[in-house]
């Protein structure tokens, strides 16, 4: 009967391709936008991606990645004392505006890294070497630099170019891949000291301190003695990400702004859907009627419209990830708008979807329900 | 012993004093009021009277749709009333062909599959079920036909395509609404004579609802109801 069941649902091609749309849109809308929401939370995070680091230590009144409030030099050495710290690297982090050849002023994110480690340095570099930027003046820049600095898109920076930062020569020696970061800035990076010049003078210049425990050592124990003996905020990586989150989920539109969307998705399918499903059951009552009086109970009815919301939930859900799959790609390669369609997304959406088709089933089961054998003769 | 090795001389069908009425608004209408008669094997009865006399709902309640309010009704040697809604599907299924005026074909299956239907009801594997179909079909000499869709055929190729699937899991009891009142004399004549055929099943009865006399030679009995009582028994076919 199951069988029998997909012929009556695929059999009514119009019905079935308006179920299969409603369900792949409810699913692409919802999925789609899920993911450009959490690809955008992943950009707030992108700097700690960039810099791997376990232990982030920041002023006491810093309350996100992205909006730091500087502290004092000292701190690094106050940081290095505390027992169970291996090592304790400064990081400057400052949003300036780079002068280009051509004239123009475009903002940038410079980043600081310690002057003889270079700790904190995205790992992969696509082009030069990191260690050139030991030498005066000279800066990485990443792949979003190349896109935004570039006065000639058909003659982009590279190594070897130039810039100004403050009046002050920057020459390109790397350029590195990153995480694309919140503001939408490009990264630049260069020494802990070379920053200190590019920047305006300040009394507090840093931004972090990243540390690492030393082996033996329980990352957080050594996060909270740090905070315990220097007064700062200590953060192990994943607990400075959540915070970061959800200062953006509490002090932004984004969550409302998407997340509105999301349950429209929800809604605008389970009516769809739900209406499509129910009109299908109320246009097939005399077959289902035939079905009765030939001796159909209505479990085996139920089982039959179970099957057919599966199937249509299945291939809508299929097709409405394969399209969000689809602007993943395209965007993915355009590096904007940000999105990030992972496991959690997929089940969440896969969920939703089901929910729908159980609501369908549901209102559309009632009316099995009511179906009397008897009315073979009248219908 | 088995529903279809009953002995011949027990009525299939006995339906003694039965009552039904139906709430309509605020008012009762008392549709049948003491309906008596028996149908026996390889019987082919004509049940007929005006609209509104209880014709539909007296065979519902032999074919185990409906429960009568009060009275006996035996069918096969089961006694309906006292069966329970889960055995009575079952008794449908195993025991009631369904012929509706209609057709009641559904659209999106292929006549072979419209037919299988009862088979794949009482489980029966696809292959198994598809092979009696066909067979089915050839029976009433729509073979040809098992793999288009009822839309493609003519009202009176589709009669003899529900026809088959009435008969395909071989019940001694087949329910026939006005089978005939949607097809052409040439068609009806054709159907009924085919319907004459399986009567001929050993131990199977046909109940036909009908309004139409050009097929009451076809009757070995004729049962007339009016205002919900047994008006008259006619025997056509020079039988009285």
């Amino acid at each position: 009967m199951l069988y029998i069941a997909l012929r009556m649902l695929f059999g009514d091609r119009a019905k079935s391709i308006l179920l299969l749309c409603a369900l792949g849109f409810a699913t692409l809308l919802m999925a789609q936008q899920t993911s450009v929401f959490f690809g955008l939370l992943k950009w707030t995070t992108a700097m700690m991606r960039n810099s791997k680091a376990t232990i982030w230590v920041v002023d006491k009144n810093t309350q996100q990645l992205n909006e730091l409030k500087n502290i004092r030099d000292i701190e690094v050495g106050r940081v290095r004392s505390v027992e169970g710290v291996q090592w304790a690297m400064p990081m400057s982090f400052t949003i300036i505006q780079a002068k280009m050849p051509d004239g123009f002023f475009r903002n940038i994110q410079l980043i600081g890294l310690d002057s003889a480690t270079l700790a904190g340095h995205p790992t992969q570099i696509k082009k030069g070497s990191i260690f050139e930027l030991l030498n005066a003046k000279t800066v990485m820049i990443d792949q979003v630099a190349i896109e935004m600095l570039s006065p000639d898109p058909a003659n982009p920076i590279g190594v070897g170019s130039t810039f100004e930062i403050n009046d002050k020569e920057a020459r390109v020696v790397a350029v590195s891949q990153t995480d694309r970061a919140f503001f939408g800035y490009p990264y630049v990076y260069t020494t802990y000291s070379q920053a200190t010049k590019y920047v305006p003078p300040r009394r507090r210049m840093l931004g972090y301190i990243i540390a690492e425990p030393s082996p033996g050592h329980k990352p957080a124990d050594v996060a909270r003695r740090i905070e315990r003996e220097t007064g700062l905020n200590a953060y192990l990586e994943k607990e400075f990400a959540r915070k970061t989150v959800i200062w953006f989920f509490k002090n932004t539109g984004i969550p409302i702004a998407f997340g509105s969307t999301v349950i429209l998705g929800f809604i605008v399918g389970i009516a769809i859907a739900g209406q499509t499903f129910y009109s299908f059951i109320l246009e097939n009552i005399p077959n289902f009627a035939v079905l009765k009086a030939m001796g159909a109970t209505n479990r085996t009815i139920y089982q039959m419209m179970i099957v057919q919301a599966s199937i249509v939930g299945i291939m809508g859900y299929g097709f409405g990830i394969g399209l969000a799959g689809l602007f993943g790609r395209a965007v993915i390669r355009r590096g904007q708008p940000p999105f990030s369609l992972d496991t959690t997304i997929l089940i969440t959406t896969f969920i939703a979807i089901f929910l729908i088709c159980c609501f369908s089933v549901l209102i559309a089961g009632k009316k099995i329900k009511e179906i009397e054998p008897a009315q073979v003769f009248r219908v | 012993m088995t529903t279809k090795q009953k002995t011949a001389s027990k009525p299939n069908i006995i339906v003694h004093d039965i009552h039904k009425s139906f709430r309509d608004g605020g008012e009762t209408v008392n549709v049948l009021k003491g309906i008596t008669m028996d149908i026996g094997a390889n019987e082919l009865i004509m049940i007929i009277g005006p609209s509104g006399c209880g014709k539909t709902t007296l065979i519902s309640i032999i074919a185990g749709t409906l429960h009568s309010d009060s009275g006996f009704v035996n069918v096969l040697d089961h006694d309906l009333r006292s069966l329970s809604e889960e055995q009575i599907t079952a008794f449908r299924g195993n025991n009631v062909g369904f012929l509706f005026q209609k057709f009641n074909l559904m659209r999106t299956l292929t006549c072979a599959e419209n037919v299988a239907l009862p088979l794949l009801i009482s489980n029966m594997d696809h292959m198994t079920a598809h092979e009696k179909a066909v067979n089915a079909l050839e029976q009433v000499g729509q073979a040809d036909k098992a793999n288009r869709f009822p839309s493609e055929l003519s009202g009176g190729q589709q009669q003899l395509v529900a026809i088959a699937r009435a008969i395909v899991h071989e019940p001694n009891i087949v329910i026939c609404d006005e089978p005939t009142s949607a097809l052409d004399h040439e068609n009806g004549l054709r159907v009924m004579k085919i319907m004459e055929k399986l009567v001929a099943y050993p131990g199977r009865s046909v109940i036909v609802v009908t309004h139409d006399q050009r097929i009451f030679q076809f009757a070995n009995r004729i049962v007339s109801i009016e205002d919900g009582t047994v008006h008259s028994v006619k025997k056509p076919k020079g039988q009285i």
